[in-house]
């Protein structure tokens, strides 16, 4: 597999070979595979030698992205992941240089999965218990039932996103985007892509599942003026928007259609419209836009040309705002329409 | 004959060795399914590798010359092409192990496969000698083995040529490869030339009928089902499939003589279609007087040791052959 998991890797974005590497360990759990193999399992995925300090059986395994078993000791000079539950055990990656980008991940989930192999016992995994969590279709009696194992009680922050970078203790996979759930109401991480919804009670951990999704395509890409974290719960009537209109409605809007047209020669234009309608004053949007403020001015008596309607002003204030809204509709559902991957067989 | 009647049931199976599971669903979610409609795509995909992904080092780091000869092909059939590996370093004439990829019959190409051997080419060991035959369903039965079996001849004609002792010619090939290495095995004996020395036989696709426990257990699982190997075979074989008009190089399950042949690795994993008629032509081998080494992998899905090769069952599978091989070539 060393080979296929690195074919694989090349090809996917860096999303989809993190929910690769979750699937991979989850599946191991699963499976009740042995730690040795949850060992290999990280050599191959990060095509590096790994190894596991087993404190509790005073043991060393290492092996190499090929499966060979290796002897010798610790390396101490590798970075440490610590086995939860276990204290003094311990993975490493014996990685030359620098780290891969799933690096980190790859211990994290491998570390995970030796807790979860060493309780012992056939219950489903974390991530498995998440799922059923958030299935809507899961009964009533097992989401109870996953919930209570969990430890879930209050109200949870559901998190949803296309990154893998979403780090958190109860995290799983949902097509092709990771879910986390945060106990109570955090602040989530930055740095990400996310659509976010809160469940008064665990068990509406579904309906969260759904609010999140609809929150998530009104997400901007991370690094943008836009914010790439959206609550739900903060787009009161917006959100009707995002759950009645499909991206393809959104895309077939006139004004959306001229955002487009525009912005291929243009790149500014849906960014100089948020800074302005996010902004009290023309001189903070130039701020936040990074250009002096008679730019911003030409840039919008040139807009209000094109477009046929002053965005800043009244109506069209509000035209313009409904129009940025379903451009990011239009474009919120890159990633989540291809949630449902049909199986072919092999 | 409907698909309902040529698998009335679906028997049991055992079950997915557990460290294997993970590799064989990131394999089905990303392989198509083998249907006419996925041909093209399928060879494209094992033709070009996946997109991005470094080829195999064929001349590893400079240890092995790469080299390729049109041959003539069987009599009035195109010329065919064989991919030649030979040690870079000069030395005594070698022995060569005779390579029929894999692919079901419909994909694949000369360089598929031969990775595993490379290693023997490298240190001195061997020739690899890899035939381009022609695929099915475009090219049906008996092209494929015919082209195998024209390949061969040339090999042993013309050893002293690419550095090979003909008195030393192994055959080697997995999944429809294995299959076409038994046919091609059983046509060196019927026409007397040349001799072989050994047949490696990886989880080979012997058996076109779809009478055994195992090739009707697998539906819509694991690699290589039967509604796939139905395809396959009836891409091979036509409306013959399954009938009486199959030839035993074709399908060497059905060669009723198996005396003769050659010294025998074969191997399969507990999980996969190919299971049973790998049993079964271990046996008959072996009844017919043929020393044989018989392997079956737990828990072994088809191609498993090719496909996850880090996993303890692939290590175990890839030890056992690969000093099987060394063996062979020592003579």
């Amino acid at each position: 597999m060393r080979d296929l998991i690195g074919k694989l890797e090349v090809v996917d974005d860096d999303t989809a070979s993190a929910l690769r590497v979750i699937d991979h360990f989850d599946r191991l759990v699963d499976e009740r595979a042995s730690t040795a193999a949850v060992v290999r399992a990280a050599a191959a995925l990060a095509g590096s030698t790994a190894g596991l300090h087993d404190a509790a059986r005073a043991v060393v395994k290492r092996f190499t992205p090929d499966g060979r078993t290796l002897t010798g000791k610790d390396a101490g000079e590798w970075r440490h992941e610590p086995v939860p539950g276990q204290p003094g055990s311990w993975l490493w990656l014996e990685r030359a240089g620098d780290d891969g980008p799933l690096d980190a991940l790859i211990l994290e989930r491998a570390a995970r999965a030796l807790q979860a192999l060493s309780t012992g016992s056939s219950d489903p995994s974390t991530s498995g218990l998440v799922r059923i969590a958030c299935d809507p279709d899961a009964t009533d009696a097992d989401r109870r039932d996953a919930v209570a194992r969990l430890g879930l009680t209050g109200p949870v922050t559901l998190v949803l996103s296309t990154s893998a970078n979403l780090r958190a203790t109860l995290v799983s996979s949902v097509g092709d985007l990771v879910v986390a759930l945060l106990p109570g109401t955090p602040t989530i991480p930055d740095g990400i892509r996310a659509g976010a919804a809160v469940a008064p009670d665990p068990l509406r951990l579904p309906t969260a599942l759904e609010q999140a999704r609809t929150a998530l395509r009104l997400a901007a890409d991370v690094g943008g003026l836009a914010p790439a974290v959206v609550c739900y719960d903060d787009l009161g009537a917006l959100a009707v928007i995002a759950e009645r209109i499909s991206a393809d409605e959104a895309a077939a809007v006139g004004d959306v259609r001229r955002l487009e047209e525009l912005l291929a020669g243009h790149p500014w234009v849906v960014d100089t419209l948020h800074a302005v309608l996010d902004q009290p004053s023309l001189r903070q949007s130039a701020a936040l836009l990074h250009v002096h403020h008679s730019t911003l001015q030409e840039r919008l008596t040139w807009l209000s040309g094109q477009l046929g309607y002053a965005p800043m002003k009244g109506r069209g204030r509000q035209r313009a705002a409904v129009a940025v809204l379903l451009w990011r509709v239009a474009h919120g559902t890159g990633q989540e329409a291809a949630t449902q991957n049909g199986r072919p067989r092999g | 004959m409907t698909s309902d009647q040529i698998f009335p049931d679906t028997p049991t199976r055992p079950p997915f060795d557990a460290e294997l599971t993970p590799v064989l669903e990131m394999v089905r979610q990303h392989l198509p399914a083998f249907t006419e409609e996925n041909l093209a795509e399928m060879r494209q995909q094992t033709d070009e590798g996946f997109p991005g992904m470094e080829p195999v080092d064929l001349t590893v780091g400079g240890a092995v010359r790469v080299e390729e000869r049109q041959v003539p092909g069987p009599e009035g059939a195109p010329d065919i092409t064989l991919l030649i590996l030979s040690p870079a370093v000069e030395g005594p004439a070698r022995p060569a192990i005779y390579h029929t990829h894999g692919g079901g019959m419909i994909i694949g190409n000369r360089r598929l496969g031969v990775e595993p051997f490379l290693s023997q080419v490298a240190d001195g060991n061997a020739v690899v000698v890899s035939v381009e035959y022609r695929l099915a369903p475009e090219h049906p039965d008996p092209a494929p083995v015919e082209d195998c079996y024209a390949g061969l001849v040339w090999t042993a004609k013309n050893a002293a040529e690419i550095g090979v002792d003909p008195e030393r010619i192994l055959i080697a090939g997995a999944s429809a490869g294995g299959g076409l290495a038994a046919g091609t095995a059983l046509l060196a004996r019927d026409r007397a030339f040349p001799k072989l020395t050994h047949q490696i036989l990886i989880c080979p696709m012997l058996d076109d009928r779809f009478e055994t426990h195992s090739s009707r257990m697998l539906d819509d699982e694991g690699v290589w089902d039967r509604g796939a190997n139905l395809f396959g075979w009836t891409a091979l074989l036509g409306d013959r499939r399954g009938g009486p008009d199959v030839s035993p190089y074709a399908a060497p399950a059905r060669a009723e003589d198996l005396t003769g042949l050659p010294r025998t690795y074969i191997d399969t994993g507990s999980a996969e279609t190919f299971r049973d008629e790998t049993l079964s032509y271990a046996r008959r081998l072996s009844e017919a007087g043929v020393s044989v080494d018989l392997h079956m992998w737990g828990g072994g899905f088809h191609g498993f040791d090719m496909m996850a090769g880090h996993a303890a069952v692939s290590r175990a599978s890839i030890a056992t052959r690969d000093e099987f091989v060394r063996r062979a070539l020592e003579g």
